[in-house]
C-alpha cells in the first residue's frame, strides 16, 4: 500500500472509526457517570437495607466478571429472556453498567474519605440530607474523586474496543476491515490503530497525572492545618 | 426464561477445563507481569536517563492502548515478522506485557511511598543501589503494594477473557463453543460469568482481609 493510497482511502475510514469510538465512549461515559453518581452517592448510604444490599451486590457482580461476558450476555443471552437489543444498544449498556460499578466505588470511597465532623456540622446547621450532600460533602469529595474518575474514563475508552467483537463499528473494527478489504499488513495497520488510541488517551493520561499532582499539594496543606 | 441446568451438567467437563485454563494462563501471565513490572517500575525512577525513558515509553504505550489492539498486534502482526506462536503463548505475551505496565506503576508508587530517610540511611551504610533496593526498599514497598497488586490480579483474570478471540480455550471461549454446540447461548455465557465471579470474588475478599490486616499493623 502506497502512502497516497493510505491518505486517500484508508485514513478517512480510520477517522470514521475513531469518531465512532469517541461517540460510543461519550454516550457510555455519560451513562456510567449517572449510574456511578446516583448509586455511589445515594444508594450506597440509603436508609433502606435492601437498597444497600442490592448496591453492594451490583458492584461485586460487575467488578467480579469480565466486560466481555457482559457484552455477550447483553447481546446473545438477553434475547432468550425476551429482551432484544440492537448491537450498539447492547454495547452501550454493557460498557456503561460495567464502568458504572467502578465509578460507584470511586464515588463511594471519595465520600467516605470526608471526615465525619463535616456531616455532623452540616446536620447541626439544620441542613437536610440532600442539602448537606450538595453544599458540604460533594464539593469536598469531588476533589478526591476526579483523578480516579479520569483514570476510569481512560479505561472506559479502552474498554470500548471490545464492541467490535459483536460487530459494532469502531476504530479497531475499521482497522480490521481495512486489513480484510485492501490487504494491509496487519502489523502496520494495528500499529496505526494503536497509535490512534494513543493520540486520544495520552492527553487524558497526562491530565490525570497533573490533576493528581495538584491535589497532593492541597492535601499537604490540609494535613499541616489539622 | 430459558436456562436449562441439564445443559450445564452435560457440558460440565468443558467448563472445568476452561476454568482451569483461565487460572493457568492468568497465573503464568502474572508471574511474567511481575518480573516485567519490577524491571519497568524500578527503571522508571532510575537515575540513568536512557533506562528511565525506555521504561516510560513502554508504560505509556501500553496504558494508552486497549488490550484488544495489543492482542491483535501480537497475534496477527508477529507472523509477518516470521514469528509463529501458539494461541497460549500469544495470550501470555499480550497479557503479561499489558499487566506489566500497570504493575510497574504500582511498584513505582510503592517505592515512592517509602520515606526518603530509608534511602539515605542505606546510602550512609555504604550500600550499593541494587543491595539497597533488595534489602531495604523493595521489602518495605512490597507490603504497601499488596492490595493494589491483588486488584490488578483480578483485572488480569478478567482481561484473560479476551484470549477467546485468539481461540485459546479458556472460559469465554468454552462458553462460545457450548453456545454454538447446544444452540442456547444462556447456559454457556451465564455459567462462565458465574465461574469468573467465583474466582474474582474470592480474590477480592482475600484482598479485603489483607487490607484489614495491614491497617491493624500500622495504626
Amino acid at each position: 500500500m502506497s502512502l497516497t493510497g493510505f491518505l486517500n482511502t484508508s485514513l478517512p475510514f480510520l477517522l470514521k472509526g475513531l469518531f465512532a469510538t469517541i461517540y460510543l465512549a461519550l454516550i457510555s461515559g455519560v451513562f456510567a457517570m449517572i449510574i456511578g453518581i446516583v448509586v455511589g452517592g445515594f444508594c450506597v448510604r440509603s436508609k433502606i437495607f435492601i437498597i444497600r444490599k442490592l448496591t453492594a451486590l451490583y458492584v461485586a457482580i460487575f467488578r467480579g466478571t469480565p466486560i466481555l461476558s457482559h457484552l455477550f450476555i447483553a447481546y446473545f443471552v438477553l434475547p432468550s429472556f425476551g429482551i432484544r437489543l440492537e448491537r450498539w444498544q447492547a454495547a452501550v449498556i454493557a460498557i456503561s453498567i460495567y464502568n458504572g460499578a467502578y465509578i460507584t466505588e470511586i464515588v463511594r470511597s471519595g465520600i467516605e474519605a470526608i471526615p465525619k465532623g463535616q456531616t455532623e456540622a452540616a446536620l447541626s446547621m439544620g441542613m437536610n440530607h440532600f442539602l448537606k450532600m450538595k453544599l458540604i460533602i460533594f464539593p469536598q469529595a469531588i476533589r478526591i474523586i476526579i483523578p480516579s474518575l479520569v483514570g476510569q474514563l481512560i479505561l472506559l475508552v479502552k474498554s470500548t474496543s471490545i464492541v467490535s467483537l459483536i460487530g459494532v463499528f469502531d476504530l479497531l473494527k475499521s482497522g480490521k476491515e481495512l486489513i480484510n478489504a485492501s490487504g494491509w499488513n496487519p502489523l502496520i495497520m494495528y500499529s496505526i490503530v494503536a497509535f490512534f488510541y494513543f493520540i486520544v488517551l495520552y492527553p487524558l493520561y497526562v491530565l490525570s497525572i497533573r490533576i493528581e499532582g495538584k491535589l497532593k499539594i492541597s492535601y499537604k496543606i490540609k494535613r499541616e492545618l489539622t | 426464561m430459558d436456562f436449562n441446568l441439564l445443559v450445564v451438567k452435560q457440558y460440565l467437563p468443558l467448563f472445568i477445563s476452561g476454568f482451569v485454563n483461565t487460572l493457568k494462563v492468568s497465573t503464568v501471565s502474572l508471574v511474567f507481569a511481575l518480573v516485567i513490572g519490577l524491571i519497568a517500575g524500578v527503571g522508571q525512577i532510575s537515575n540513568k536517563k536512557a533506562i528511565k525513558r525506555i521504561s516510560l515509553i513502554y508504560i505509556n504505550a501500553i496504558r494508552c492502548t486497549p488490550l484488544l489492539a495489543q492482542l491483535y498486534l501480537v497475534f496477527f502482526g508477529l507472523p509477518y515478522l516470521g514469528i509463529r506462536l501458539s494461541a497460549y503463548v500469544t495470550g501470555i505475551i499480550a497479557l503479561s506485557l499489558n499487566s506489566g505496565a500497570y504493575i510497574a506503576e504500582i511498584i513505582r508508587s510503592g517505592i515512592q511511598a517509602i520515606p526518603k530517610g530509608q534511602t539515605e540511611a542505606a546510602c550512609s551504610m555504604g550500600m550499593k543501589y541494587f543491595k539497597m533496593m533488595r534489602l531495604i526498599i523493595l521489602p518495605q514497598a512490597f507490603i504497601i503494594i499488596i492490595p493494589p497488586l491483588v486488584s490488578q490480579l483480578v483485572i488480569l483474570i478478567k482481561d484473560s477473557a479476551l484470549l477467546s478471540i485468539v481461540a485459546y480455550s479458556e472460559l469465554t471461549r468454552t462458553a462460545q463453543i457450548i453456545a454454538a454446540d447446544s444452540f442456547s447461548p444462556s447456559e454457556g455465557y451465564l455459567t462462565s460469568a458465574v465461574l469468573y465471579f467465583v474466582i474474582c470474588y474470592a480474590i477480592m475478599i482475600f484482598s479485603k482481609y489483607l487490607e484489614a490486616k495491614k491497617k491493624n499493623k500500622i495504626y
